[in-house]
């Protein structure tokens, strides 16, 4: 009884701070305030589960919070705090599979990534966190946007050294691989870096 | 030496079996538990390849006052075996901590760990102060070859947080730390069993000004 009300209890103090993912897109099929955005994330060189991650049998959603990042999204530039995972700091965030194009929809407007989290050991709390800074627009009557690969470069001690935007346009077409969409819908708008911070 | 990987939750399960038989096999299991939490690890004896690593604590700002454990991570190249447990003493106001196994590679203070104590008496609350696998900023060195490395003095100081959240402390370069050498001296007094050690601590104190 103990155990169940204390996991009842610490789910409680969460609930208002989990963060909401935007909704992966299986179509070009949008409403009036949405847009499907394609991308993709890269660190480099890549996560090794074998000797970078750990992981527990008892620990439920392990796999999908260690290999993914997550990135905090927002109609304004507002950096997440680096010291904390905060929920708050995560709504409406892309969390994006690493080096796998993504899909999702998103808010119609424009959009800022406001720094990102992947995890190491989800017991121990180990994260590593990424800088956001970056943001795109939604050309009028575009459906889809393209917003191109932010690759992620770290050192030996895991400190970023590098943020690129790189334009893969081919991934588009990965990326619609199974919605029978056409590229030619899919407007291009690469991601722009927040200047004047 | 003994280079030791974190160790894996274990679940014991007890069958109904009887008490005595029960308190026998919990015995033995916690005795092999117990022997087994360094022998997991490889042990090292060959030291030509091998490199010290040195650094110094100060933790009179957060709430333990007595380091038992500090944990030495190797980033890269990366392994199956990255803890390098140091070894651990108190020195000049603060605890020194060392290890004589680091291979060639990016290492990195990870973590520490103490109780509050009064003489002999300690709290049964342990602290662990996690440095992160993320920045070099603090207590990280690049060994490209077999020598002797200072990972800094750094004082810990407690940071406020909020009453649900996880205790927080920041790690600032310390300005009471013992010198190099007065360290390397120290050092000096526990390895003198391993010559090549040894010889390689004495020339880096030749070499210092």
């Amino acid at each position: 009884m103990k155990k169940v009300f204390l996991s009842i209890f610490c789910l409680a103090l969460q609930a208002c701070a989990l963060p909401l993912i935007l909704p992966a897109a299986t179509d070009l099929k949008t409403g009036a305030s949405e847009v499907v955005v394609i991308g993709k994330i890269e660190l480099v060189p890549p996560i090794s589960a074998e000797f970078e991650q750990r992981k527990h049998w008892n620990i439920i959603g392990e796999d999908r919070m260690l290999n993914h990042v997550l990135v905090a999204t927002g109609a304004e530039y507002k950096p997440v705090d680096t010291s904390k995972l905060n929920g708050s700091d995560f709504n409406n965030s892309l969390e994006i599979k690493w080096g796998v194009p993504f899909m999702v929809k998103a808010p119609r407007q424009r959009t800022f990534l406001n720094g990102g989290v992947t995890f190491l050991n989800v017991k121990e709390q180990e994260k590593l966190w990424f800088p956001g800074g970056y943001y795109f627009d939604v050309p009028n009557g575009a459906k889809a946007v393209y917003i191109g690969t932010l690759r992620y470069t770290r050192n030996d001690f895991n400190t970023i050294t590098k943020v690129e935007v790189i334009d893969e346009r081919q991934d588009i077409g990965v990326a619609l691989n199974k919605t029978g969409g056409s590229p030619l819908l899919v407007r291009p708008s690469l991601l722009k870096r927040v200047t004047g911070e | 030496m003994c280079q030791g990987s974190k160790n894996k939750p274990i679940r014991l399960t007890l069958r109904n079996k009887g008490k005595n038989f029960m308190m026998k096999r919990l015995m033995v299991l916690c005795s092999v538990l117990l022997l087994s939490a360094c022998a997991t690890g490889t042990r090292i004896t060959e030291f030509n390849d091998r490199s010290v690593g040195y650094g110094w604590l100060d933790i009179k700002d957060v709430d333990a006052n007595r380091l038992h454990a500090v944990d030495i991570y190797q980033f890269r190249p990366q392994t199956a075996e990255p803890y390098y447990p140091a070894t651990v003493k108190a020195f000049k106001n603060g605890f020194l901590y060392f290890s004589t196994v680091l291979p060639n590679g990016s290492h990195k203070t990870i973590s520490a760990a103490g109780q509050k104590c009064l003489g002999i008496i300690c709290t049964n609350t342990f602290y662990k102060y996690s440095f992160g696998k993320q920045g070099d900023d603090v207590g990280a060195v690049t060994i490209k070859n077999p020598g002797v490395y200072s990972l800094g003095s750094y004082t810990l100081k407690e940071v406020k947080a909020g009453f649900f959240e996880q205790g927080k402390f920041d790690a600032v370069p310390a300005s009471n730390a013992p010198s190099k050498r007065e360290m390397l001296e120290e050092i000096l007094k526990d390895v003198s069993d391993i010559p090549v050690v040894a010889d390689r601590i004495k020339r880096e104190l030749a070499n210092l000004k």
